[in-house]
């Protein structure tokens, strides 16, 4: 089984059945897959913040409103049809906290509500997601299977 | 954006590694009363790096690691955190309990302990820092987490409004007669901050 690493605000797609896409240690970071369950091909983004507020110069997928995009532009390019791909997201983690709570604080929150919206407008329907509570996440994706394999400490691992 | 990406200037690298001796010492001083023992700080390296950077150093996104956060305001904003490997964190809280014996889990005592000692290096290198920058800053209460590096460090990063893409880095070996124990800290500042920070420190 061959790892694809995704690197933080990076986006990879694959279509080789014999691989997992992974990204270790998301805390209020997300991770969103896209996967087309007929033609087999899974693309994952590492989101780091919700929106790029029109500063974006590079290609990356550090952001929201303009990564989430990016990866289904990439997906489709591979040759997937957006009528068979299924979305699933992780990560969102609220890590830090504060007695009397700070908004600084809720970034992964906003993070995960910018990707639901970021998938709406593109008509993704999600299948999944293990977003949210307040510990860091490592997720790997099958391409065989479209499979997202949750790990965190001392809590196992999740399929979703 | 102020880039530093040529690294430190050498005026910048010998204040800060004043500003860090200062306070160092006065946190050593500090751990040595709170243990009644002998209690030493040091910081032998300090860099400005990139947040990939900064994860490997800190033992790779998944390796298990335990900090204290403190989020400061004022007229620049951002958060300092220290951050120990797991066993390292362990070692120091029964190095300051005065345990023989090695701790295997956090419990509510080690996230104090560490709460405290995270509380008082961040807060003498953030006064130190105001001091000879001239700035304001107000530190949080200390924030304590176990969890994987990449977690822990990109979402200290990402809870800055305007997420920086260079943090400070200062390696810190605390010791007593017999152990060493190897920490890092780090300062996150607001997009642009670190540059006004460091020009402050530079032109005085």
């Amino acid at each position: 089984m061959t790892e694809i690493n995704v690197g933080i605000g990076e986006l990879k797609v694959s279509s080789d059945k014999d691989s997992v896409i992974v990204t270790r240690g998301l805390g209020s970071c997300v991770a969103v897959c896209l996967y087309d369950r007929i033609a087999k091909i899974a693309g994952m983004a590492h989101i780091m913040l919700p929106s790029d507020n029109g500063r974006d110069a590079d290609h990356s997928a550090r952001f929201a409103d303009t990564g989430v995009p990016r990866l289904f532009e990439a997906m489709v390019k591979a040759g997937a049809n957006p009528k068979f791909m299924v979305a699933k997201i992780a990560g969102g983690a609220r890590m830090f906290d504060l007695p009397g709570g700070s908004q600084l604080l809720e970034i992964g929150a906003r993070n995960c509500k910018a990707v639901i919206a970021a998938l709406e407008s593109l008509k993704l329907s999600l299948a999944a997601a293990d977003t949210g509570k307040d510990y860091g996440r490592t997720v790997e994706l099958s391409v065989a299977s479209g499979e997202l394999r949750v790990k965190a400490i001392g809590r196992g691992v999740t399929i979703i | 954006m102020t880039k530093i990406t040529s690294g430190l200037t050498f005026k910048q690298r010998e204040m800060l590694e004043r500003i860090i001796k200062l306070s160092t010492d006065s946190s050593a001083v500090a751990l040595s009363e709170m243990t009644s023992k002998s209690i030493f700080l040091q910081s032998p390296e300090l860099d400005v790096v990139s947040l990939d950077s900064i994860i490997n150093i800190a033992g790779g996104s998944e390796s298990v690691a335990i900090c204290v956060c403190l989020i400061f305001s004022g007229e620049i904003s951002g958060n300092i955190l220290l951050i120990f490997p797991r066993a390292s964190a362990l070692k120091l809280i029964s190095l300051i309990l005065q345990e023989d014996v090695l701790r295997e889990e956090l419990d509510e005592m080690g996230v104090s302990v560490l709460g405290e000692v995270g509380n008082l290096v961040s807060s003498y290198f953030l006064s130190t820092l105001s001091d000879y920058a001239r700035l304001d800053l107000r530190p949080s209460s200390p924030m304590v987490v176990q969890d994987m590096v990449g977690a822990i460090v990109s979402s200290a990063m990402l809870m800055l409004e305007r997420a920086p893409e260079e943090i400070l880095y200062v390696k810190t070996e605390l010791s007593d007669e017999f152990d060493k124990i190897d920490g890092h800290l780090m300062l996150f500042t607001d997009e642009d901050s670190l540059g006004i920070l460091l020009q402050a420190i530079e032109t005085r």
